[in-house]
């Protein structure tokens, strides 16, 4: 029996092809970077496993939530078992709408104390890779949802929406690395840019060494790069340094939003209107 | 059928990834539970169905994700082929180095996404290494070691 070896080339080949199609798909990214054909197809495709494993996980917490407050009640008092046990399931189902009801309320809120347009989404899914921080909500074009639309919470900014399907939408969070927020420290007025760095602490750069900021200042939206409005909370500055160049200044804000628990946001439709007001104004 | 096993298997994976790990996130960073996948699966077939393997899981991950399309793609093809070509030099039952091959491998696919990272929006901060690189590897290892035995265990009987 003849048996071939395989040349050095007829081995590589198959990898080679593999690494060339993903050098491909990043190039597309610098030449096309919005249009993408497959994405929009296979996002549609894994959109509903995505959302049907979400209410998997939300009954997977409530269950952690009901067997953590069983063990406790059963230490308790054994004799009173059964009957603790279908009060502690009232007593969870209670406090899970009492705490829905509480997010739910300071969305209501922010949406009250604020003149803008707002839709209420839920989060559905996160992106799979520890490299970007991006989620998925359940509103889409469909419900007016754009691309660039500012993402929010009662506690703060969230990110800007940045992919629009008909029923779903992906969110590009300000703890993104991509992602770069017109800044303002809120007591001085200071002007700076808030980089994202994959975790609850961003970069506010760009600021003179001379720029007067101290510790615990709040970090708010500047209003200026045209998609978020001025004055919606980023965080507070917990760390102060001069850059080694001296230059600038580095400055570490902790981010106001608590990603890890991020359930509910809100996304603003009419960003600008204070703008589009004052230019009404302006003309009248 | 055993494509139709790992196809499911690799479905199931991300779809935990992008749903249901936001729970079990330690810190902001959460396992990569396809790294476990591609390498396993690597080690067992060869070189070549790791390059194919790792690519076809990273464009669905890069896809499902908000991120840059083919970051993953190149990432988890390399490590695919690079554990694959290992194959006859590591004893299939040999968990223990496989762990460790999982461990080396996560660093490997974490410092590409760096570099991509790098490239493409010209200079990632140097500072992001560290915060993801070593806790998700650990994190990976650690689901591995708990997971490969059962793992093994099920495709022995």
């Amino acid at each position: 029996m003849i048996t071939h070896e395989k040349s050095l080339f007829q081995k590589i080949t198959i990898p080679l092809v593999c690494v060339a199609l993903s050098i491909f798909l990043l190039t597309f990214n610098i030449v096309r970077p919005r249009a993408n054909l497959l994405e929009v197809i296979f996002s549609y495709l894994f959109y509903p496993f995505q959302q049907s494993a979400h209410s998997v996980n939300s009954v997977i917490s409530n269950s952690q939530q009901y067997l953590q407050l069983m063990s406790k009640l059963r230490r308790e008092n054994q004799a009173m078992k059964k009957q603790l046990e279908s009060q502690n399931y009232e007593i969870n189902r209670l406090r899970e709408g009492e705490a829905a009801l509480g997010r739910l309320q300071e969305l209501l809120d922010f949406r009250t104390n604020n003149p803008f347009e707002v839709t209420a989404a839920q989060v559905v899914g996160v992106d799979p890779s520890n490299w970007y921080s991006t989620i998925v909500i359940d509103k889409g074009r469909r419900d007016g949802i754009r691309e660039k639309m500012p993402v929010v919470t009662h506690q703060g900014v969230v990110g800007q929406v940045i992919k629009v399907r008909q029923y779903f939408s992906k969110v590009l969070l300000i703890m993104d690395q991509r992602s770069g927020i017109g800044a303002m420290v809120r007591r001085t007025r200071t002007i700076g840019v808030l980089e994202g760095q994959l975790g609850k602490v961003a970069l506010l750069k760009y600021l003179a060494p001379t720029s007067e900021i101290s510790l615990n200042d709040v970090v708010i939206s500047s209003g200026l790069g045209g998609i978020f409005p001025k004055g919606l909370i980023l965080g507070t500055v917990t760390r102060i340094e001069q850059e080694k160049t001296g230059i600038y200044q580095r400055v570490e804000v902790s981010l106001a939003v608590d990603f890890a628990r991020l359930e509910e946001v809100l996304v603003i439709k009419n960003a600008h209107l204070e703008e589009v007001q004052s230019l009404q104004r302006e003309e009248d | 059928m055993r494509w139709l096993k790992i196809g499911a298997l690799s479905f199931l994976a991300l779809l935990f990834q992008t749903s249901l790990f936001g729970p079990l996130s330690v810190n902001g960073i959460k396992p990569d539970l396809l790294i476990i996948l591609i390498i396993s699966f690597s080690l067992d077939q060869g070189y070549e169905f790791g390059a194919v393997y790792g690519v076809v899981v990273g464009i669905c991950m890069d896809l499902v994700g908000g991120g840059i399309v083919g970051s993953n793609a190149l990432a988890k093809t390399i490590i695919g082929a690079g554990a694959g070509s290992l194959k006859k030099l590591v004893f299939q039952e040999n968990i223990i180095l496989k762990v460790v091959l999982i461990l080396a491998a996560s660093i490997v696919h974490d410092f590409i996404m760096y570099i991509i990272q790098y490239i493409m929006r010209s200079g990632a901060p140097p500072q992001s290494i560290s915060p993801i690189i070593f806790p998700a590897a650990l994190y990976n290892m650690t689901i591995a070691a708990l997971f490969l035995p059962f793992f093994y265990w099920i495709k022995k009987r």
